[in-house]
């Protein structure tokens, strides 16, 4: 099955097109101001490299976040339009489950069991969840103060070995956490097209009706609004 | 040539197919202001996040409502300008992704421009036909986020000139602003509207001058303070009735200015032709002020439907249609923009009054 992954949540974005497992090509764009104006030049790169069309394509992949709000709708927006002009289905995946895809994927945990993944939520914060090897969540996605991700990862780790994903753990400081093992490769340091689209064609599979239900973004946060004074 | 247009710029999230000549097939308009009305005016990261999850289906509707497949359209226009940055940015990525996904013709459209062109659009179940106004004519762009006069020589932006605009808050902003003032709710305009239409101007306890301002000029703030100040002192209107009767005289002096502005442009660009457009053209007691002085200065007036005054995408697929039959195309590369490209003449706030750069020889 032929698929189209985006991701424009976190300052580098990106498009891989992907037939079953096999990467056939991507591209990525790091200049987190253009994310809108480009996408569509990157997945025709990726298209282009791939040999293949934009009528070749058998489904859409597209992460939902967390990230930039505004990040998030670009690939959103987008992924769920050419969705729809081509009558096949989208499938979502969190960011921060395709980064710890990709840390198991990449066998880059080592003998670590589970894998946290995190981004910079800005504001001082953190977007953090922890996956078992199935990805299946053990801590489901949330944004937690900066100062408090070292904590939640020891009481997480619980004395065995834990797996970081996310170019933001290293910003934070987390190297010296007794337990954590920091992963360091680019599909691991932000979301990457390529995992996205490996996650979305394994969800596809196991669906009986894939691309019916809506695709939510994930946000974390609510929007910020004040109510008016009564 | 059937467009399909999609608007997504404030809190409408929009699509319609329209052909280049006007023709509405269809016309969907799912509005935010529900959401919107706790806060009494629009959360940007509210309207983003509600125009996401409502763009696709609003555009299924539209081309179903239409009886045609998206690979039956001949075009994909959509609003870029001016708007909410991350509100115009959801319509534009959709928009992108169905040109790009069947290799359709795609065009950026200004949502200025898309108000001033609205009078041209025409409905299937309107009865009566409407004549289309000539070129060139004078605009009164009334809406939530802008108020200017404009001479329009005809539907591109090079075409549309700017005589004169706000120097602070808009017309439907002032309605807004007045009805926060008088506890009636939000969006105000048409809530004044009604209750005007029920008062008597001349049995409010108040009397408000029409607000003046230089030239062509609009300036609402000094009846905002007016009202203000009568709501300090006063308090706020006791009961239904008197409540209609200071929004008759609210309304009528902001009718008074508008109506009286725009028989000025007239006779100064020596155009006898005028058409409204924006939310506040909706306004009734605008409608029957500007279709009396008209009629008394020899004047046509041009109001297009109600529906098509406030937001819509009827208007921004025929302001496309038009662009796409003079052959112009956007790339993929489009992306929002804060503020309008038609001509600007009046800058907001206090300072020198504008020179106008177009010099006009008749
Ligand atoms: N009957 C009415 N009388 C007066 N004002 C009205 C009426 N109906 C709507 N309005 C006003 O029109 C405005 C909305 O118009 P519109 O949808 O054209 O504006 P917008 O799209 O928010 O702004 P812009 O077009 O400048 O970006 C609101 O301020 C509303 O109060
Ligand atoms: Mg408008």
């Amino acid at each position: 099955m032929k698929l189209l992954a985006l991701t424009t949540s976190t300052r580098r974005s990106g498009a891989a097109v992907l037939d079953d497992e096999r990467l056939l090509a991507a591209a990525t764009h790091a200049d987190e101001t253009s994310h809108a104006e480009r996408l569509f030049a990157i997945a025709d790169e990726a298209l282009g490299r791939a040999g293949l069309g934009r009528a070749d394509l058998e489904a859409v992949a597209c992460d939902v976040g967390p990230g930039s709000f505004t990040g998030v709708r670009v690939a959103l927006a987008s992924a769920q339009a050419v969705a729809f002009a081509l009558g096949r289905p989208l499938v979502g995946v969190e960011s921060l489950r395709a980064m710890a895809g990709a840390a198991f994927g990449e066998a880059a945990v080592g003998d670590a069991t589970a894998c946290a993944a995190l981004l910079d939520a800005r504001r001082g914060e953190t977007f953090l969840a922890i996956y078992d090897a199935h990805l299946a969540p053990l801590l489901a996605p949330r944004h937690v103060r900066n100062e408090l991700v070292a904590a939640e990862l020891g009481r997480a780790a619980a004395g065995r070995a834990l797996a970081v994903a996310g170019e933001h753990a290293r910003v934070l400081g987390l190297e010296p956490v007794a337990g954590l093992r920091l992963v360091t490769t680019p599909a691991t340091d932000l979301p990457d097209a390529a995992w996205l689209g490996r996650l979305a064609l394994a969800a596809l599979r196991h669906e009986t009706r894939p691309g019916t239900a809506p695709v939510e973004a994930v946000y974390l946060r609510p929007p910020d609004a004040k109510p008016m004074p009564p | 040539m059937r467009i399909l247009g999609i608007e997504s710029s404030c809190d409408e999230t929009a699509a319609a197919v329209v052909d280049e000549l006007g023709h509405v097939y269809s016309d969907v308009v799912r509005s935010q202001v529900a959401a919107h009305a706790p806060y009494a005016g629009v959360v940007p990261e509210i309207a983003c996040r509600d125009h996401l999850r409502a763009v696709g289906p609003v555009v299924e509707r539209a081309l179903a409502d239409a009886g045609l497949g998206l690979a039956d359209v001949d075009g994909i226009a959509v609003t870029r300008r001016p708007g909410l940055v991350g509100a115009v940015l959801v319509g534009v990525q959709f928009a992108k992704g169905l040109a790009w996904a069947l290799d359709k013709p795609l065009v950026g459209v200004d949502h200025l421009l898309g108000h001033l062109l609205a009078v041209f659009l025409r409905y299937p179940d309107e009865g009566v036909p409407r004549a289309a106004p000539a070129f060139p004519f004078v605009g009164l762009l009334v809406s939530g986020g802008h108020t200017a006069l404009y001479r329009c020589d005809g539907p591109a932006p090079p075409d549309v000139h700017e005589l004169g605009g706000t120097r602070d808050d808009a017309a439907g902003e002032a309605y807004d602003k007045l009805a926060k003032l008088l506890g009636l709710g939000y969006p105000g305009g048409p809530v004044v509207d009604r209750l005007a239409h029920a008062g008597d101007a001349a049995r409010a306890p108040v009397s408000l001058p029409a607000p003046m301002a230089h030239g062509l000029e609009f300036s609402f703030s000094g009846l905002k303070s007016a009202v203000a100040r009568h709501v300090a002192r006063a308090g706020k209107p006791a009961d239904e009735a008197a409540a209609a009767d200071l929004c008759a005289a609210v309304q009528g002096a902001l009718v008074a200015t508008l109506v009286k502005k725009t028989l000025a442009a007239a006779a100064r660009e020596g155009v006898p032709r005028v058409v409204l457009a924006g939310g506040v053209a909706a306004n009734r007691g605008l409608r029957a002020c500007m279709r009396e002085a008209c009629e008394a200065r020899g004047l046509e007036l041009h109001v297009p439907p109600v529906r098509s005054c406030t937001d819509n995408a009827a208007m921004i697929a025929y302001a496309g249609a038009l662009r796409l039959a003079r052959g112009e195309r956007d790339g993929y590369d489009i992306g929002p923009e804060r503020r309008t490209e038609l001509e600007r003449l009046t800058k907001k706030g206090r300072g020198p009054r504008a020179q106008s750069p177009t010099t006009i020889i008749r």
